[in-house]
């Protein structure tokens, strides 16, 4: 550090002397979740990931506000159609507020089918806070309120195009990032707690206890999981209703997401228990409540919650991979893979590949979780370089 | 005669995420022909990445900038200035290992794990002599023959993980030279070996560039090594050199402060003057006996099989209130445990540490057992105030009671401070835990107290660990095993990691504490000389057990036994005239050499550390050495002797 | 040597062991019984009434009624003493027939994956370690994340759109349409590896994925080892130095993960063969799975897993091989 004395400095200096002396005070007395943040912080692609992830919670959190019609909600007169694209300008001029075009029912000249076509004579005009149809927000908010919508009710507009029943893809999406994300986040939970609990115990109590629970690992991670998770989707009758079968999905995704948490945790444990400052804690007559609680415990949370994010994308791919096949949530439950149910042969990606939308929501909410979890890797041992 | 290296103005330029860094600025360093330079720096002083460019065996980011010449006159007489070579030029082949042979600090991490010794150096021999298969691995043979590698021939075929550190470096040696370079450059080529060991490889390579009159470049930050092998010193800090000149020159008369400085940190074991024995003062700790086993399971087929290993037996010796007993010895030899076992941090097989206490009585240390403690720790409370107890019964709950006056200062400051912790914290944990005090004012006091004792800034409390060096951090650690005012403290290589000029501030701080604070030390190092300087009473121990016992002048100035002189001769002292001439083992391992003391008894080093019967007997007052019982010796016969 | 291997031999047996009751009691869970999917199935639709009674009978008579441990030891002792798994009734004959030379095909899968798997990801992952920070290192970790995101059988799906469009509509399955049902012939096999591409590519790309990343991470390790520097300065060319230390030591991580390549593989394979129109194991059990033909489905998940407790066994005794130090550290 530069002397603060020198009488050879010009001000100038001095005050670029005092600012970085004033930054690293700030460093030297940082706590371990500051220093965290500030290397996320400087990790930006996790940075983007974590607002992109963040807007999707809060879009499936609010699914009712935010999707402009119900997931269930038919618009008969526009089936299959295409993603109607808002537009400013048509053939009739110009406007500042985005509109679309109405459609009207032609009859196909050859095959007298009736089909949608746009009508260039009428705009609906987009509007946000519209008027729709009336539904709780978050289960007990009543509102017709939605966030965006068409100003004129009569009309709607399907911004990512209708499957084969008419239903609003983008609505449908919506509602279905809710369920495929608390999905995710209750069978981390499940899985997170089962392996707290057992790499608790194996790191603790080390011997037989930890040797056969190694063993039952082995076992459970050398099984194929997703034909393992099919076989237990497979065993749920049919009679089911969609709120068991969701609860029986998180339930499956939990109990066998463990054994690899449940390794980490053992292996961290193991190590922590032999640094030398538990050990001076330990010598110092701290008792076993305060060197898990004081020592172990706060360099440990960090790890976990790398693990705890980094497994998330397991989960919501398998779900989406298991409802996909028809072995996860059934209609009329909307799940990510629910929906790509419809687009499961070449046939969709030729003719209505507008039903492929859910599938970017997958990729991207796993790459935001991948790239959250690498950012988090990086910060959560803010003390590695330090050596 | 004439330069074979001169490096003129060189400075490295590293690009990092913090910016650009000059780990060396303008060096300029001479190797005469056949000549050995030294080059002498603490950590961090661009010693070791200096030689690396002249290799140009550089990390990617960095760069020789512009101005910077690295002269090489070749075996054919021909100049170069390898500062304009770039790292790909075909001549760097030939240069590299052909002209120019390395060896490194760690002599395992230098062979890859996964080819033989022999296939190394047979790929050195192929790529600079030109010979076949058979004829480079006859040579390989002889090379390891030559660094005194016994049974060569099958040792060729050996991996690097089969061998002992000491033989690896050897075989090191062995392949940097096989190829036939006329210069060597050593980078603290023993730094990481045991003192004997590094006292043979140090001769082997005196011998071998005396037999093969190669020139020699040799990094190390100890300047006692650099006085015992270099003709020439550059004094290297903070990326400069900082004086140069011969060895004499520059050790018996520095003409820089740095140097000067330097030389007075580092601690002279045929200068010391060690702490004299104290007089009169009550005994605080008595160990008898002490003995730790380790159990190693083995996995066979069907069943695990338990096998014993015995660390450390038979410890047996004292220590005074106020005094600091050293423990010394090489890697292995169980001091480690020793001290661990003491503190209960490890669980004793055998023997008894008493701890005596004026007002509450002695307690047996190595009796109290954790297990006990959980069974009846509700009558911890009850136990105390219902006045005697069975202090064996209570086991633990004592235990604990006892540890803040019980603390141990580790080797390592980095991980021994928890990151997450403030240095308040820190050293206020042992009140803490122990639940000594609660009130925070009082903890806050305290903590003050003993931090300006130990010279923290009391700025610094605040801050966390991240913010310090390895000097500042270990103050913290004394501080925090002193807070609780401690009787005794274990010092387990707790300067080891440091550079000697912190290392002596270190060794004046508990000196310094111990003057005010009575509290005795159990100083474990394997630094001879910082032991001499601190410890009123030496151990040297070999294969956990005690060689010799004494005051630190007795043994230091008149050891008896074989092991404690070997290790003494194999220290080199930072004095160019001083007599280097270490006592030679057979081959790598130390054999038991016997030495007929007089009347027909045997002082001789034991072969396995449970195996023989040893007996500590006293020669002279409080100086104790380790005899081997196999002659039928009395105590009395033997206090008759005569020192030698 | 030997010693190590008769371990793992034991490891694997005890893991298999194990493995089997855990696959019994997922073929146990579905509600109901064979006996009553087997009448179920018989007799709907013929117009004939099932009674309790009936069901009970073919309960008795299949050996259903006795308790689960010794069903458990009928199971396992026919499979292991007469290669007997049992009868997949939505086919009316035995497992074994139904199975069939679908092990073959899904070996022939497997192996084709893998090949494919190592073969890319093992030098492009020593690659962007030796340049690493270069755009092209960047561009493969980026891609190493999407193929890590992208759902499978959207991959399979895209995939086999686009072969579609650029080799004719015939580029799904196994097999050309002559040789669907035909006898194996030199043609036939010649025929299956034309088609066998296509599913390699798509199982492979996650694979490559996750292992282009560990040679990278191995190998950038390897190269800041001492003794690489050690090499580098007994005057070893660049090229061969790269190869012989680094990429050497660089492929024992991967070795050591074939067993979980072979898991992702096979977890992977039920949905892409979906999509394909594979007929191999994959296949057959998720169709066991949607008809609740648990005998089916118990035998395929056992196949699959043995497999993967093998893989881990050939890669165990694989890396020992490989590398001296854990022969002898044991």
């Amino acid at each position: 550090m530069t002397d603060m004395t020198d009488p050879e400095m010009t001000p100038a200096q001095r005050r670029a002397a005092e600012k970085e002396r004033q930054q690293l005070l700030k460093y030297y007395s940082a706590s371990q979740w500051t220093l965290i943040w500030w290397r996320f912080k400087k990790h930006r692609a996790a940075m983007y990931a974590s607002i992109v992830l963040g807007l999707m919670a809060l879009a499936g959190l609010f699914a009712e506000f935010v999707a402009p019609y119900g997931p269930v909600t038919r618009d008969t007169s526009y089936i299959e159609g295409p993603p109607q694209i808002p537009r400013f300008c048509d053939d009739n001029g110009c406007s500042v507020v985005p509109f679309i075009n109405g459609t009207k029912t032609e009859r196909d000249p050859v095959t007298l089918r009736a089909v949608s076509v746009p009508d260039p004579e009428v705009r609906n005009y987009l509007g946000l806070f519209v008027k729709g149809e009336p539904v709780k927000a978050l289960g007990f908010i009543p509102t017709d309120r939605h966030l965006i919508g068409l100003q004129n009710p009569d009309a709607k507009i399907h911004f990512w195009g209708t499957d084969d029943l008419g239903r609003d893809v983008f609505s449908r999406t919506i509602y279905a990032t809710r369920t495929s994300l608390s999905i995710g986040v209750i069978g981390v939970l499940i899985s997170f707690v089962l392996a707290l609990f057992i790499g608790g115990i194996a790191g603790y109590f080390s011997g037989l206890i930890d040797n056969v629970i190694q063993r039952v690992t082995e076992v459970i991670r050398v099984v194929p999981i997703i034909p393992l998770y099919m076989g237990l989707a497979a065993a749920m009758p049919k009679e089911w209703s969609t709120t068991q079968v969701y609860f029986a999905m998180t339930l499956i995704l939990g109990l066998f997401g463990w054994p690899t948490l449940a390794r980490r945790i053992r292996s961290q444990l193991l190590s922590i228990r032999n640094e030398d400052y538990v050990v001076a804690a330990r010598l110092a007559g701290a008792r076993p409540k305060r060197i898990i609680g004081q020592h172990m415990l706060p360099s440990f949370t960090s790890f976990i919650i790398v693990d705890l994010v980094i497994s998330f994308p397991y989960m919501i791919l398998s779900e989406t991979a298991l409802s996909f096949v028809g072995l996860g949530l059934r209609p009329p439950s909307v799940s990510w893979g629910v929906l790509l149910q419809q687009a499961q042969s070449v046939r969709a990606i030729e003719q209505t590949p507008w039903l492929f939308i859910p599938a970017v929501f997958v990729v991207v909410a796993v790459l935001a979780f991948t790239v959250i979890g690498d950012g988090l890797r990086d910060a959560a041992d803010p003390y590695a370089e330090a050596k | 005669m004439a330069n074979i290296l001169e490096v003129k103005n060189l400075t490295l330029s590293f690009r990092t995420d913090e910016g650009l860094i000059q780990p060396v600025r303008d060096a300029s360093f001479s190797l005469e022909k056949g000549k050995t330079l030294g080059i002498v720096g603490e950590s961090g002083s661009g010693k070791s990445v200096s030689t690396k460019a002249v290799m140009q065996l550089l990390p990617g980011i960095a760069s020789i900038d512009q101005g910077s010449e690295i002269n090489y006159v070749m075996k054919d007489g021909k100049s170069v200035d390898l500062a304009k070579v770039r790292p790909h030029d075909p001549r760097m082949g030939v240069i590299r290992g052909g002209e120019i042979g390395m060896i490194f600090q760690e002599p395992m991490a230098s062979f890859s794990p996964i080819y033989t010794i022999g296939n190394q150096i047979m790929e050195a021999i192929q790529l600079h002599r030109g010979l076949n298969k058979r004829q480079a691995r006859e040579l390989a043979i002889e090379m390891l023959d030559k660094v005194g590698i016994t049974n060569p021939s099958a040792r060729v075929d050996q991996f690097p993980h089969e061998m002992s550190g000491g033989m690896r470096q050897r075989a090191m040696i062995a392949l940097a030279l096989s190829a036939g370079p006329q210069l060597l450059i050593a980078d603290e080529p023993t730094t990481a070996l045991d003192v004997t060991i590094q006292a043979q490889v140090l001769q082997l390579m005196r011998d071998l560039q005396a037999e093969l009159g190669m020139s020699m470049v040799f990094i190390t930050h100890d300047l006692g090594v650099v006085a015992q092998v270099a003709d020439d010193i550059a004094v290297m800090y903070k990326g400069e050199i900082v004086e140069r000149g011969t060895v004499r020159e520059v050790i018996n008369n520095p003409q820089q402060a740095y140097t000067q400085r330097l030389l007075d940190a580092v601690p002279r074991l045929d200068k010391v003057v060690p702490p004299a024995p104290l007089k009169k003062v009550r005994k605080l700790i008595d160990v008898h006996n002490l003995g730790v086993a380790f159990e190693v399971r083995k996995k066979k087929l069907f069943r695990t099989e338990v096998e014993t290993v015995r660390a450390v037996s038979d410890i047996t010796f004292d220590i005074l209130k106020g005094e600091t007993v050293g423990l010394v010895g090489e890697s292995g030899s169980g001091k480690t445990t020793v001290g661990r076992a003491m503190l209960r941090a490890i669980d004793p097989s055998e023997g008894e540490v008493i701890f005596h206490r004026k007002k509450k009585g002695d307690i047996d240390l190595a009796h109290a057992s954790e297990a006990e403690l959980r069974a009846v720790r509700s009558k911890i409370n009850m136990a105390f105030h219902e006045g005697p107890v069975q202090l064996h019964t209570l086991g633990g709950n004592l235990l604990r009671s006892f540890r803040p006056e019980m603390s141990l200062v580790f080797q390592d400051p980095y991980s021994s401070l928890n990151p997450r912790m403030t240095v308040r914290d820190i050293i206020a944990e042992p009140l803490v835990a122990s639940g000594l005090m609660t009130d925070r004012d009082q903890i806050d006091e305290r903590v003050r107290e003993i931090a300006a004792r130990c010279k923290i800034d009391l700025e610094h409390l605040r801050r966390f660990p991240h913010a310090f060096s390895g000097g500042q951090r270990q103050r913290i650690c004394i501080a925090r095993a002193l807070v609780s005012k401690p009787k005794f403290v274990v010092c387990d290589e707790c300067v080891s990691a440091l550079d000697v000029s912190i290392q002596a501030e270190i060794v004046a701080l508990l000196k310094d504490v111990q003057a005010e604070l009575g509290v005795s030390f159990l100083f474990i190092a394997h630094d001879l000389a910082v032991v001499a300087q601190i410890s009123h009473r030496v151990a040297v121990m070999y294969r956990g057990r005690f060689m010799e016992y004494g005051p630190t002048d007795k043994i230091f100035f008149n050891p008896q036994h074989p092991y404690t002189k070997a290790l003494l001769s194999a220290v080199p002292h930072p004095d160019p005239d001083a007599e280097f001439k270490p006592i030679r083992f057979e081959g790598d391992m130390i054999h038991p050499v016997a030495s007929n003391g007089p009347d027909g008894v045997s002082l001789r080093i034991p072969d396995q550390p449970s195996d023989e019967p040893i007996q500590l007997v006293e020669v002279d007052e409080g100086h104790f050495v380790a005899c081997h019982l196999d002659q039928h010796v009395t105590a009395e016969r033997i206090k008759t002797l005569e020192p030698a | 040597m030997l010693r190590f291997t008769a371990e793992r031999l034991v490891g694997m047996a005890i893991t298999m062991l194990l493995v089997s009751m855990m696959v019994f009691l997922i073929m146990e869970i579905p509600p109901g019984d064979y006996a009553d999917r087997y009448a179920f199935r018989k007799y709907s639709g013929t117009g004939v009434n099932v009674t309790e009674a009936d069901v009970q009978a073919i309960r008795q008579e299949l050996g259903l009624d006795k308790p689960m441990l010794l069903r458990y030891f009928d199971w396992i002792g026919g499979i292991v003493l007469r290669w007997d798994f049992g009868q997949a009734f939505a086919f009316e004959t035995s497992v074994t027939k139904v199975i069939g030379d679908k092990v073959w095909l899904t070996a022939g899968i497997l192996f084709a994956t893998l090949i494919l798997t190592y073969l890319i990801s093992i030098p492009v992952g020593i690659y962007a370690a030796v340049r690493r920070g270069s755009a092209i290192d960047y561009g493969l970790t980026i891609f190493s994340y999407l193929g890590l995101a992208l759902p499978n059988f959207l991959l399979a799906l895209v995939m086999l759109y686009f072969a579609n469009r650029w080799f004719g509509a015939d580029i799904g399955g196994l097999f050309s349409a002559q040789y669907q049902d035909a006898p194996w012939s030199a043609a036939k096999v010649w025929d299956m590896l034309k088609h066998l591409w296509l599913p390699a590519v798509v199982l492979a790309w996650s694979a490559v994925a996750y292992q282009i990343q560990t040679v990278r991470a191995t190998m950038s390790d390897e190269l800041n080892k001492l003794s690489v520097t050690a090499a580098r300065a007994r005057g070893v060319p660049e090229r061969k130095l790269l190869i012989k230390y680094p990429a050497r030591l660089a492929i024992n991580p991967v070795v050591s993960t074939i067993g979980f390549d072979v898991n992702r593989i096979f977890s992977e394979l039920p949905i892409v063969a979906v999509v394909l129109g594979l007929t191999e194991l994959g296949e057959l059990l998720l169709k066991a799975y949607l008809d609740l033909d648990m005998n089916v489905a118990g035998a395929i998940l056992l196949m699959l897993t043995f497999a993967i407790v093998f893989m881990n066994f050939l890669s165990d005794l694989l890396l020992a091989w490989l590398d001296p130090r854990i022969k002898l550290g044991a």
